[in-house]
């Protein structure tokens, strides 16, 4: 089976370009950055709240939500000014509104994997899985071993994609799940029923559930928040958090700083820097834009914080994923 | 309309024989029970238990003991919901239809039909339970509704219909309620006695009580058809509305409704195949009712097939997604799928296309292939897509552990159980239809002595109502051999069921009392601890210490510190303790250290004391997130609307039960 990114995609990364600033957006250093988002010259896949808002307002009295809307720009939405309300910004009422009324967050979280850089060691699994007390099987970062259509091989770890039109919490019936002002979904486990509408939903695999009792976790002086949800709740499900925790105390979230290679950046998108346990620090926006930046399966409307560069491990200097036939 | 009907076959005598007939009949199943039944109800009961048994086993040991695992993540009980909420279904829809089109010779069914509709609608939504990681949590589903998620739709659908199926069962059985208690043959408990009244509203049967009921049970069959529809559609939905190929299919609704449909009428076959043989109405569930389902069931599987069909073709075809096709067909769950075609369309329909096997026995045999064959192939339908890669790498799949197999058998065993405990209760045709539309029902398909034997009341004369080709299945002898053994007794005195207590809440006490433990040490520096309120996540660490002295506290953990002591705060002394409050975060036994601490930080004094936590989930931190408001997610005019729809059904049923109930007693005072 082979999966390819889709490079058309990719131009619609827009980062670096100057922007007009849209309507909607509140304050002009927020405008104009990556707009690395679908919404863009009226061909835009409907989103599905879009679509179930759409077809709510044929059948009741509110407006449709007219074009303007639509051009919300990255960055504005990115800043979501509701993030809280679990609607990964755009739920009920307009974001202009919504930015009006409360104080932007400083940080949006977002990670950038530079596969040139992968050798599939799995340190950053290893690294995710003792800090967060999983089983083996909870691989909340995975690294796939994945062909694209030329039949290279190479390696791809997966997180937790922390996308802004979450599938998982437009279909979490409880909204266990949900996002915060900086962009992360988590799952409140104290209150998911451990129904798994969002391990179906999810097109990245990237929830785990916590099948077994009798899995021994360490005894820790902390209660288990959904930023750091250890130790996982039985019956509940989990995924990847972005160790959101360290990243607002200035620290790399352990599969960044578990990676040897320097693969995984943290980054912040509105402060637009990237950083890799290497200590290598970037612009974000340029960054993507330099090396083509794509995000996984964009098909799916998902619009994730995850960038990937693509290749093939080529800056590790092996040979062994550049075979095209073996 | 008892006129019209003596008027129009015009044997007041043969009518009066008939309802003796229909009566001694459809009371058969309350009379004294024989042994068979009750060696029957007891295995059905024990299988039962078992299932509870495992569930409780799987509670405890988490859902991995059931064979779930990340990439099977919805398997069988899931299959298990959707398949007996899918039978329900069809008992209900067969039995609306059937009403809602006037059929005559639907009236031995009905009850049946709708008796097997109410337990496997129960049944299904017991399922959701062990279905849930976090059962206990349940009504949080309420307590915090997500309106995008079609769980939350599921949930509403489900209950809706649930209600609607209680009062489609109560409402033709009004009129027996009555019967029951005036038929001298009829006795009970002084209890059921007065339930029974009550619950027959006074029941008379004149003509303004039958026309209040009859339009009530338009309304009810009327509405029980679109709501099943979205019970069903809106079950897909859980499947469709995601983005995993096999799953995001336009076809699903449909397909689900069909199977529902499909497998429900199946099962109607088989009740009333069993009920036939199990208490001799082969005079009155006739050949022919089994030939017209068969057409029915036939008809409803060719439906099936199609949409399976075109279930495969698209995504086949394009060959965009075909991993989980490839599996179906040829791979993994290949087994299950041909099993499907074979025991689930081809053997049906060669066995209603047969004439010499359009039987009730060739019937029943299609049917419980039908029934068996759409489980499975609902386990198809969610697997398949489920274990499929959606990156890359390997198939997952799941692994059938005792503990699902024994849940799932136990819901199995819960149909009979409650059909012959349901039954046990009320007629198990409904007599009053019965002497109405059955009698001309009756008429209708005999010949003219058949109808003078009925009129004149020698009604052991009367052959199968239907043309009685085959013999086989038909012996009139027995029937009236063994009618004195059932009659010879009359109730027993509401002997206690094995009593299908079903849906133990779960109620999860998860932690136990305080229980302060261990001494302190001999050194006269102290550590105290109370819980300060018991099951509350609050603990006050009290260490004895010299005024102004600093006291750390810590905690034994084996994960972040060396030496296995993390630090959790610390306290000046004052009026001789050091005092700091904890949150633990685990139950049981702590070990707390107190230490105090002397000049440059040397360690004057230690104390030891090991507590054990209790915790009540409800003293825990909250989380700092707001959460999104039950309306969030979609559009609110859309939630809005679907909430009206919603309550105007539930206004609809249960005004048309009120009206019912008001209605008909005083209607029997004019
Ligand atoms: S498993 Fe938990 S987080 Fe996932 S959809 Fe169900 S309730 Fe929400
Ligand atoms: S990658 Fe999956 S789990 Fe993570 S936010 Fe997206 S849909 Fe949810």
């Amino acid at each position: 089976m082979s999966w390819n990114f889709d490079f058309k995609h990719a131009k619609g990364l827009r980062i670096g370009e100057p922007e007009q600033p849209p309507a909607s957006c509140s304050s002009a250093d927020l405008c104009g950055l990556p707009t690395a988002i679908p919404p863009e010259d009226g061909d835009s896949p409907v989103s599905r709240r879009n679509f179930l808002r759409l077809l709510g307002g044929g059948l009741g009295t509110a407006a449709l939500v007219g074009a303007g809307a639509e051009f919300i720009s990255y960055r504005a939405w990115a800043q979501g000014a509701n993030g809280t309300t679990g609607g990964g910004g755009m739920s009920g009422k307009g974001a202009a509104t919504m930015a009006d009324t409360k104080a932007p967050p400083t940080h949006q979280w977002a990670m950038v994997i530079d596969l040139r850089n992968c050798d599939g060691c799995g340190s950053c699994t290893a690294a995710c899985q003792k800090a967060h007390s999983l089983t083996p099987d909870q691989t909340w970062i995975k690294v796939f071993a994945m062909e694209d259509s030329a039949g290279n091989t190479y390696n791809m770890p997966r997180p937790c994609m922390q996308c802004e039109n979450p599938p998982c919490l437009d279909v979490c019936p409880v909204h266990a799940t949900f996002r915060t002002d900086q962009g992360v979904v988590l799952v409140n486990q104290d209150r998911c029923i451990g129904c798994r509408m969002c391990m179906a939903a999810c097109p990245y695999e990237a929830r785990y559930f916590n099948w077994n009792s009798g899995v021994s976790y360490p005894r820790l002086p902390v209660q288990p928040t959904p930023e750091f949800p250890v130790p996982q709740r039985e019956g509940t499900v989990g995924k990847c958090t972005f160790c959101v925790g360290n990243l607002n105390n200035g620290l790399l979230s352990e599969c960044a700083s578990g990676c040897p290679m320097g693969a995984i950046y943290n980054a912040d998108v509105i402060t637009d820097v990237a950083v890799n346990a290497m200590g290598e620090t970037v612009k974000l926006s340029q960054y993507l834009y330099d090396n083509n930046a794509v995000t996984f399966k964009q098909e799916n409307n998902t619009h994730p914080r995850v960038w990937y560069i693509l290749g093939h491990g080529q800056d590790l200097d092996t040979d062994t994923d550049q075979s095209t036939s073996a | 309309m008892k006129a019209r009907v003596d008027g129009a076959v015009g044997h007041g005598a043969g009518r009066d024989a008939w309802n003796e007939v229909v009566r001694e009949a459809g009371l058969r199943s309350m009379q004294r029970h024989g042994r068979k039944w009750w060696i029957g109800v007891v295995l059905l009961a024990l299988v039962v238990l078992a299932g509870f048994y495992a569930w409780i086993y799987q509670l405890r040991h988490g859902m991995g003991s059931a064979g779930y695992n990340d990439q099977a993540f919805w398997a069988v009980y899931l299959a298990d919901v959707v398949a007996f909420i899918g039978v329900s279904y069809g008992g209900a829809v067969i039995s609306a239809i059937l009403r809602l089109t006037g059929q005559s010779w639907r009236a031995p069914l009905t009850r049946l039909a709708e008796g097997m509709a109410l337990v496997t609608v129960l049944i299904g939504a017991a399922f959701i339970f062990p279905h849930l990681g976090r059962p206990e949590r349940f009504l949080n589903i309420i307590a915090y509704p997500n309106t995008s998620s079609p769980l939350v739709w599921d949930f509403l659908a489900i209950g809706t219909y649930t209600v609607a199926t209680i009062i489609f069962f109560y409402l033709p059985l009004i009129p027996d309620l009555a019967i029951v208690n005036k038929y001298p043959g009829a006795r009970g408990s002084r209890l059921r006695k007065a339930i029974f009244k009550a619950l027959s509203l006074n029941w008379l049967g004149n003509e303004k009580q039958r026309k209040v009921l009859h339009g009530a049970l338009t309304i009810v069959s009327l509405i029980i058809v679109p709501l099943a529809v979205s019970v069903h559609s809106v079950l897909s939905w859980a499947f469709a509305l995601t983005s995993r190929p096999g799953w995001s299919e336009t076809v699903f609704p449909p397909y689900f409704v069909i199977a529902a449909l499909y497998s429900g009428t199946a099962l109607v076959v088989v009740t009333a195949s069993a009920f036939r043989k199990g208490y001799h109405l082969e005079r009155f569930i006739t050949k022919r009712h089994f030939a017209r389902l068969g057409y029915l069931m036939a008809a409803l599987g060719l439906v099936y097939l199609y949409l399976t069909f075109v279930d495969l073709i698209g995504e086949g075809y394009t060959g965009i997604t075909t991993g989980w096709i490839q599996q179906t067909i040829t791979g993994r769950y290949a087994l299950a799928f041909w099993f499907y075609v074979v025991a689930g369309e081809l053997l049906p329909l060669v066995l209603v296309a047969i004439k010499k096997t359009r039987t009730p026995t060739g019937m029943t045999v299609a049917a419980v292939g039908v029934v068996i064959a759409l489980w499975v192939k609902r386990m198809v339908i969610i697997l398949a897509p489920a274990t499929q890669p959606l990156v890359s790498g390997s198939w997952g799949g799941y692994h059938f552990t005792w503990v699902s197999i024994t849940i799932t058998l136990a819901g199995v065993a819960a149909i009979p159980l409650g059909l012959m405990v349901l039954f046990h209760f009320v007629p198990l045709f409904s007599i009053d239809e019965m002497e109405e539309v059955g009698y001309l029902g009756a008429i209708e398909q005999v010949s003219a002595e058949t109808s003078a034997a009925i009129a004149s009341g020698r009604y052991d004369e009367v052959p199968e109502l239907a043309s009685a080709n085959s013999a086989a299945d038909v012996a009139p002898t027995r029937v009236a051999g063994s009618r004195p053994r059932l009659r010879r007794r009359a109730f027993g005195t509401g002997t206690a069921m094995a009593a299908t207590a079903l849906m133990a809440a779960a109620a999860i006490s998860l932690f136990g009392g305080a229980k302060p433990a261990g001494a302190s040490t001999a050194v006269p520096f102290r550590l105290a601890i109370a819980q300060v309120t018991p099951g509350k996540a609050t603990l006050s660490l009290v260490a004895s210490g010299s005024p102004g002295q600093k006291v750390d506290f810590y905690v034994q953990s084996s994960t972040f510190s060396t030496g296995g002591l993390m630090q959790i705060g610390s306290a000046s002394a004052t009026n001789g303790t050091a005092e700091i409050t904890y949150l633990p975060t685990w139950t049981g036994e702590e070990t707390f250290v107190a230490r105090a601490l002397g000049a440059g930080g040397s360690i004057a004094g230690s104390a030891t004391q090991a507590y054990k936590v209790t915790l009540d989930p409800a003293g825990l931190p909250k989380s700092v997130y707001e959460y999104a408001r039950p309306m969030d997610g979609v559009g609110v005019n859309l939630v809005r609307t679907l909430l009206a729809i919603a309550a105007a059904v539930w206004i609809v049923l249960l005004g048309t039960l009120l009206i019912v109930a008001v209605r008909i007693p005083r209607l029997a005072r004019r």
